[in-house]
């Protein structure tokens, strides 16, 4: 028995407080925080399971192309967890292609904690784009 | 801890008629896998030794566990393109 649930019983056969205020004091201390402190990351049951991208033909659509992609999240750990086990000088020359494409990423600087703090801000994550040929749709879920 | 997904399924079409339709059971593939995993296992282990003052040892040595992880994560995978003269989907169950 936690000390403050003993300082509640103890109140209660005291009569310093009533049975309601005893049980609305128990449920306060025994309910987890719904949001997260500062800095702390959520529980990976809070994460979403899927990232989604949707693209629909638009009205003056010519191809008439439709995709549907669904990518488990925990593939996306995998795939950057697998990154963090290219040799230094490999991920040197892919930090080069990769600034040559435009893309300013550094592998090196992916750390576990980067990436959970990314999937959680990921979960917030809703693109639409709409023009005449196409609808493009990225969600999580 | 998740297993690899069991089978797989990729559908592929042209003109609305189906050109390729296939359900494989990859987990065949995987312990086809795990099994060569074995057998190299030692092989594996010398080539870390000698890497690891390099720094690539330790990391030759964990490609393998990563490696199933990413395998294991490739459940509800699933890929559909569509265009209007061809249809692509693969799925990992």
């Amino acid at each position: 028995m936690s000390e403050e649930r003993r300082k509640i019983l103890e109140m209660l056969s005291q009569g310093k407080i009533d049975i309601e205020e005893a049980e609305k004091l128990l449920s306060a201390i025994s309910e987890p925080s719904s949001e997260p402190e500062q800095g702390e990351v959520p529980k990976k049951k809070d994460f979403p399971k899927y990232l989604r991208v949707v693209v629909e033909p638009g009205p003056e659509s010519v191809k008439g192309e439709k995709v549907n992609i669904r990518v488990p999240f925990n593939l996306l750990r995998a795939g950057i967890k697998l990154a963090s086990l290219v040799p230094v000088d490999v991920q040197g020359k892919v930090n080069e292609h990769l600034k040559e494409r435009g893309v300013n990423l550094d592998l090196s600087n992916i750390t576990p904690d980067n990436l959970e703090e990314l999937l959680v801000h990921l979960n917030d994550l809703t693109v639409d784009v709409d023009s005449k040929e196409e609808k493009v749709r990225i969600f999580c879920e | 801890m998740t297993l690899p997904p069991l089978s797989m399924k990729i559908r592929v079409a042209e003109a609305g008629k189906t050109k390729l339709r296939l359900w494989f059971p990859v987990i065949l593939v995987w312990m086809l896998l795990l099994v060569l995993a074995i057998v190299l296992f030692p092989l594996i282990l010398l080539a870390s030794l000698i890497l690891w003052r390099q720094g690539n040892g330790k990391k030759l040595l964990m490609f393998g566990p990563i490696f199933f992880y990413l395998l294991s994560t490739l459940h509800g995978l699933n890929i559909q393109t569509e265009s209007i003269d061809s249809q692509f989907s693969i799925s990992f169950q």
